[in-house]
């Protein structure tokens, strides 16, 4: 019998969760070790920073990936690739730009590392091909640069463009 | 503060992202600390608590960078990132600084403490604080996760994860201060321990644990592991030293008080506590240099105590000391050599001692000589097994004792001659194999001449050997008195493992032919029962190749007319079976049984051929001179006379004087008549003395023959390789070639250089000095 | 499978005239004639379309899952409008170091552009976690101090020369802690352009590529090896002017290095080798790390040399010898000791025959990768060597070889581990070979059968029920 764990949004929602589930958030992890996990079961852990929409769907990413292997350290030669994204998580992160970068704050808040790479990589595929005022177009960003700046920031990655 | 930006509506739902929040380092702080301080208090956290402080960290460290990257875009050096870090900066500070107060303060209420009192202090707060480091760490695990590895990755010195922080803020606040003290006191706990007192060994593992951890890489904050530098320079060293200094004066004190067995226990005893000591309380990686430090002071310093107890120990058979002194000594590097050399000479000693007691007795019986040295031998096998750990180096000791005392000792000396063991060995194995009714049981046998082996191993004249072997095993095929043909063959085959296949080829081959007379004797019975005129006597033979035995040629001879047809019939069933071999007789080895009718009782004597020629003459008088015996048989006179001498000494024959010593060809010989024995079977085949004796000075020639012939095939088989080569160097090849089979004498092989120069297999190189030149 | 992965860099291999008069062309490209057969894997593609979410979360929901966008796919056309809502979170909440995370896993191109987006992004995109090991590829044409500062400040630390109408100097001094430089093709960099660079020593360099720098002899390896002491890899392909004295020179200077690439290096000869080797210890130490060298081409190298490299060379694990075709047997028996040795490239070595391959595997070679394609006095009686001794194979390439279905059957009876198998051209080869295939080699991930001219359809539905089989190619070439 798995001992559960109480997770509250900031907007109140309790969620009881299996303590392994909980525990692909490192910083709950953290915590359960360094405050140790017998004291009261019935202590609820508020996320203030997560709303219960989010944390709903942080639950159910990490109730999926739960078995996963841990994460393994960045390997910086390795090249880093973008379509490897499992068909379960493509699925899962078919949802709007607001929602998507919610994730991605919860799952930094909450130090998931898997959940945190897959919605990056998301938007990096967002991101890819496109020209920079295409980019802006896609997430609504002001060009916010004065002509000299832009001038300067467009030389300098000139050489990018280099196949 | 109004870094807003984007379209996003902020705080547009509760608990939105805090991204768009502002937040200054004041408006966490209070609190911030405040939760640090209950975490360094040591009192109980709520879960909602830590969330709160994790939450205040990961909302400041995520905020800053809104309000200054829009400042610091214009400024030079396009430093834009700088803000930010400031910021990080900031945080970190406050945090270095609060923990740095802390220490600081703590410190107040150790500074003056002593003994276990500052252990207590030290190894407690220690825990505690370790524990609540880990604590903080988690609590700003955002920014070790950012900002702190940003800053190492840009190169930045001097700036570590949090839970780092904390240690080095210890190590250079508390541990500075307070570690001369505790690491005294440390040593005082270890010293009274090491004196017999029970110490609370967790106030040690404690300060050693913070010592261990406290050794960050400051040149790569971020490997893992320790690199255990303060744990070497404020402990491990002065602990050598003490350690060194405690051991120097006890063990010499306990030299003074107790023999040295006692004190081999004590220092065993010793290291085996020192060794629990590192596994029990301190770093593993100290137990090299703690066994190397307590082995050179226990050990190393009375070295020379050990090597004259040693030689008392061998004298008093004391085994278990013996073992412990070698377990003591073999962790000295090279310490083991003293010891070898003072067993080799033991060993030798005591060898040469056994022989000399057995006085006559070894030199004369061969099982007395070869029992003496197995005896030796096998205590100090035993000796190396059990208490050497068969270790190699005191396994050749042994070998090279052994090869000293059997080759040379007081049986060879007496007869001038290192040849005498390998006779007496090979003589051993007749006995052990030639049919007597002593003969052991097949599994006792085989365990013997196993015995024999182990000698034979040693025996450097293994050529002296092979002839007397070679010529007893003849004369045990010829006259049947194998004891088991497994044996013989059980023998041959060893020798052939410890030699090759050379040294054993001529023995097998003379195995060979018994069998193959076997046969041959089977086929000539059908033969003779098919042809139309048996013969009237029982005649067998054996047919030896010759080159393998060891035999001389027959003298002259003149066969009894009785025997004649046999030997007639045979030689033509032979050489129609062989066409173009010829049979050359051995008369002297044949044999055969009379019947006698002239006696009282009949009687069957069995008798050599010569006595067979001599006693038939009888059957045409009753008295014949020597001379005409000699012309009958044409046995040579002096040989004839040994004959009649046994005859006479039988009591088959009488002649007229008594003195069978002045036999004269006219001296005459009568049958005795009156011939009367207890057994009506009777052996008067008895080996003629100088036979004896002359076959012992031959072989030993032969042997001297035979070697000289080796060595020169030697010598012309190497410088055949060579074609040019030094005398020192050829000697050596020489010698080592011939190893196996004997010990050649350097003026011998002299001797052969030179007679091969005169045969033109080699010459003296020109104007070079002791260099020959092949040949070819 | 995309197309940029069928792009070739192997030599074009003509059939009729073995090699001898084959022109090395590198840097070119070939395009796949016919495709690869690519047996997808489980999780390799990710174009499903199904709706997202499962229905029973959906009750509590507060946040806006109505304005529901499909802009995640690279498969879809961006929505004109971006699709943001008034009340969504948008894009800039990302904190900096967010940002970087996601630019990390774009390639140069998209990285170079995405910091031109705004100037938030702009600071995100400089962090150097972003750039971490990116290569930056430059045309020296015109002074540009702000490029090299910009470089410096992302911690771009490699650099390839694409064309060069400047001095080295300016990548030189502009990118102090420069690892490795590139300078592959500059077919116009001579010695003194070389040497005017290298003015002093240089410690963070450690990676150099001046292959078909065709210009550069051995003074340019004094320098080299005089000021680039902590060099591992020095590519020096198709530089055909360089002579034994620049292996001495590399041999006296070079001590760390790890990979050495001596490509069409005519003039070397057996001499240059002991240099390397060690072997002239009074005047060179000889580059004892070296882990790969690469002498395709030398043809003035015999036996002798890997003689040399078996008794200096103690760490090697690959050398490449294609081409090389005074390389015999006897050769072999020296490469057969060496433990360190994995990879082995013999193709087209002319002299090398059934004997060699006895001598790799009794000499009790560990090498998990050989290439013997093209040396047609292999054949069957080799495989049985091969399959006596070489267990640990896991690469075998014999395009070309006289093998039959005999020989593929004994390798595939002790070859478990064998992953990569290429077979092409083995024309005696049929059906039957290939059923031994299917049924022994479990562990198979690729094979090539192009020019198999006698397999048929029954044969190949056996292979691809290979159960790891991923890479097919019944194509004219194929990627190794």
């Amino acid at each position: 019998m798995m001992p559960n764990i109480k997770l509250q949004s900031s907007d109140g929602e309790v969620f009881e969760v299996d303590v392994d589930i909980a525990k692909c958030s490192v910083t709950i992890k953290t915590m359960l070790e360094d405050l140790g996990m017998d004291e009261d079961e019935e202590e609820v852990v508020p996320l203030p920073n997560v709303n219960s929409a989010i944390l709903r769907k942080v639950i159910q990413w990490a109730t999926y990936h739960k078995d996963d292997p841990p994460p393994s350290e960045d390997d910086e030669t390795k090249e880093k690739r973008t379509d490897d994204i499992s068909s379960w998580d493509a699925d899962f992160l078919k949802v709007d730009q607001g929602t998507l970068f919610e994730l991605i704050l919860a799952a930094n808040y909450l130090d998931i590392k898997g959940l945190l790479d897959v919605t990056c990589k998301t938007v990096a595929n967002m991101i890819k091909g496109k020209t920079p005022e295409e980019i802006r177009k896609t997430f609504n960003i002001k060009n916010d640069f004065t002509a000299s700046e832009e001038e300067q920031v467009r030389k300098e990655n000139e050489w990018c463009e280099e196949k | 503060m109004s870094g807003h930006r984007g379209s996003g509506g902020a705080g547009s739902h509760q608990g939105g992202p805090p991204g768009l929040k502002q937040i200054d380092l004041d408006q966490i702080w209070g609190d911030l600390k405040e939760g640090i301080e209950q975490v360094y208090n040591r009192q109980c956290m709520s879960k909602p608590r830590y969330i709160e402080l994790y939450t205040h960290v990961y909302n400041y460290c995520t905020s800053v960078h809104q309000q200054l990257t829009r400042t610091s875009t214009k400024s030079k050096k396009g430093q834009v990132t700088g803000g930010a870090q400031l910021v990080g900066l900031e945080l970190y500070k406050r945090l270095r600084d609060f923990l740095r107060n802390y220490l600081i303060s703590l410190l107040k209420h150790g500074i003056d403490l002593m003994d276990e009192d500052v252990l207590q202090f030290y190894t407690r707060q220690w825990e505690e604080y370790q524990f609540s480091s880990k604590v903080l760490n988690g609590v700003c695990a955002y920014l070790n996760r950012h900002w702190v590895r940003r800053e190492c990755e840009e190169g930045r010195k001097g700036i570590y994860e949090i839970y780092q922080l904390a240690l080095v803020t210890w190590r250079d606040n508390l541990f500075k201060h307070l570690n001369k003290q505790v690491t005294n006191a440390v040593l005082k706990l270890i010293e009274r321990e090491r004196n017999g007192e029970t110490i609370n060994t967790r106030l040690v593992s404690g300060v050693i644990n913070c010592y261990v951890e406290l050794g960050l890489n400051e040149e790569d904050p971020g490997a893992k592991g320790q690199n255990l530098t303060v744990y070497k320079d404020s402990f491990e060293n002065v602990f050598l030293e003490d350690t060194e200094r405690f051991y120097t004066r006890e063990s010499t004190e306990f030299l003074r008080q107790n023999p040295v067995t006692e004190y081999m226990k004590k220092a065993e005893q010793r290291l085996l506590e020192e060794q629990k000591r590192v596994q029990v309380y301190l770093h593993q990686t100290t137990h090299e240099r703690l066994a190397k430090t307590c082995e050179k002071v226990l050990i190393e310093k009375h070295l020379d105590i050990f090597h004259s107890e040693f030689q008392n120990l061998l004298d008093a058979d004391k085994n278990i000391d013996l073992g412990r002194m070698y377990q003591l000594v073999a962790r000295i590097p090279n310490g083991l050599g003293e010891l070898r050399n003072l067993l080799e000479t033991h060993i030798a000693n005591q060898g040469l001692a056994a022989i000399d007691k057995c006085g006559d007795s070894a030199a004369n019986d061969p099982k007395v000589y070869v029992n003496t040295i197995l005896e030796v031998h096998k205590k100090y096998n035993a000796l190396v097994l059990v208490a050497f750990n068969n270790d190699s180096g005191f396994v050749a000791a042994l070998d090279k004792a052994c090869g000293r005392f059997i080759n040379s000792n007081s049986v060879t000396k007496a007869a001038n001659s290192s040849s005498k063991s390998p006779e007496l060995l090979a003589r051993y194995c007749d006995l052990l194999l030639k049919k007597s009714s002593k003969n052991p049981e097949e599994a006792e046998l085989e365990d013997t001449l196993n015995q024999v082996m182990v000698v034979f191993k040693y025996i450097e004249d293994k050529d002296v050997f092979q002839k007397f072997y070679s010529k007893m095993l003849a004369k045990r095929l010829v006259q049947h008195m194998s004891a088991s043909d497994d044996a013989e063959a059980s023998m041959i085959s060893k020798l052939k493992q410890a030699c090759g296949f050379e040294y054993t080829s001529k023995l097998q081959r003379m195995f060979q032919d018994i069998g193959v007379s076997k046969d041959l004797n089977e086929q000539f019975r059908r033969h003779l029962t098919n042809s139309a005129e048996p013969l009237d006597i029982d005649f067998s033979i054996q047919v030896l190749s010759s080159g393998s035995w060891p035999f001389q040629q027959s003298v002259t001879f003149s066969l009894p007319t009785e025997l004649e047809r046999s030997v007639h019939r045979f030689t033509t069933f032979y050489s129609s079976q062989h066409s173009g071999r010829k049979l050359n007789w051995l008369y002297n080895m044949s044999k055969g049984e009379l019947h006698t009718n002239c006696f009282k009782n009949r009687y069957t004597l069995q008798a050599s051929t010569f006595q067979m020629a001599v006693l038939l003459q009888y059957n045409g008088a009753t008295m014949w001179t020597i001379q005409q015996l000699h012309d009958a048989t044409q046995i040579k006179m002096d040989f004839l006379l040994q004959v009649i001498q046994i005859l006479l000494k039988a009591k088959l024959l009488t002649a007229a004087t008594d003195d069978e010593t002045e036999l004269t060809p006219l001296s005459t010989v009568e049958l005795f008549t009156g011939y009367k024995n207890k057994k009506l079977r009777v052996n008067i085949n008895m080996q003629m003395k100088t036979e004896l004796k002359v076959e012992q000075e031959t072989t030993h020639k032969h042997i001297e023959e035979d070697r000289k012939l080796l060595i020169q095939a030697a010598i012309v088989r190497i410088m055949k390789m060579r074609k040019v080569l030094k005398h020192q160097q050829l000697v050596a090849e020489v010698l080592n070639q011939l190893s196996s089979r004997f010990k050649p004498r350097v003026h011998v092989i002299k001797k052969c250089i030179d007679i091969l120069i005169e045969k033109e297999y080699l010459e003296r190189t020109e104007g070079q000095k002791d260099t020959y030149s092949y040949l070819a | 499978m995309e197309e940029s992965q069928l792009l070739m860099t192997e030599l074009p291999a003509l059939p009729s005239t073995r090699g001898t008069t084959l022109i090395h062309r590198p840097g070119h490209y070939y395009h796949l004639h016919q495709p690869h057969l690519a047996i997808s894997t489980p999780h390799s593609q990710t174009v499903a379309h199904v709706p997202a979410s499962a229905p029973h979360y959906s009750t509590g929901a507060t946040t806006n899952l109505s304005s529901y966008i499909q802009g995640i796919s690279r498969h879809l056309p961006p929505l004109p409008r971006g699709g943001t809502s008034p009340a969504s979170t948008h894009i800039s909440s990302l904190y900096p170091e967010i940002l970087a995370l996601i630019f990390s896993y774009l390639d140069v191109r998209d990285k170079g552009r995405a910091a031109q987006v705004c100037a938030a992004w702009r600071d995100a995109a400089y962090h150097r976690s972003v750039w971490r090991g990116v290569e930056a590829r430059l045309h020296l044409r015109k002074q540009a101090p702000a490029l090299f500062a910009s470089l410096v400040r992302r911690g771009v630390k490699r650099v390839q020369v694409l064309s060069l109408r400047r001095g080295l100097g300016d990548v030189i001094k502009g990118v102090p802690n420069l690892e490795a430089l590139n300078l592959s093709g500059c077919y116009n960099i001579t010695d003194s352009g070389l040497t005017n660079a290298l003015y002093q020593e240089f410690p963070s360099l450690t990676e150099l590529n001046l292959s078909l720098c065709k210009q550069v002899t051995d003074a340019s390896l004094g320098r080299i090896a005089q000021y680039l002491k902590n060099l591992e890899v020095l590519e020096l392909g198709g530089c055909c002017n360089i002579t034994n004295t620049g292996l001495l020179l590399i041999a006296w200077g070079l001590q760390k290095l790890k990979k050495l690439d001596l490509r069409s290096c005519w003039h070397i000869s057996d001499q240059g080798i002991a240099h390397l080797a060690g072997l002239n210890r009074e005047t060179a130490d000889g580059n004892l790390a070296l882990e790969h060298l690469g002498l395709q081409d030398c043809q003035r190298l015999s036996d002798e040399a890997l003689r040399h490299v078996s008794a200096g060379l103690s760490t090697l694990k690959s050398i490449n010898l294609s081409f090389c075709v005074s390389i015999t047997d006897s050769g072999l028996k020296h490469l057969a000791k060496m433990p360190s040795l994995r990879e082995l490239n013999l193709r087209s070595c002319d002299n090398i025959s059934d004997i060699g391959m006895a001598y790799l595997a009794e000499g009790g070679s560990r090498i998990a990768s050989l290439d013997v394609s093209f040396c047609d006095k292999i054949g069957d009686q080799a495989l049985v060597h091969v399959s006596q001794g070489l267990f640990n194979l896991k690469s075998l390439s014999l395009s070309a070889c006289q093998v039959s279905d005999e020989g593929i059957c004994k390798i595939a009876k002790t070859l478990h581990d064998l992953e990569t198998l290429n077979i092409g051209q083995c024309s005696r080869l049929t059906d039957k070979g290939l059923h031994t295939i299917a049924e022994s080699m479990k562990h198979l991930k690729c094979i090539d059968l192009y020019g198999c001219t006698r397999i048929t359809t029954s044969g190949l539905e056996r292979i691809m029920k290979l159960p790891q089989l991923s890479i097919l190619n019944l194509g004219l070439w194929h990627v190794r």
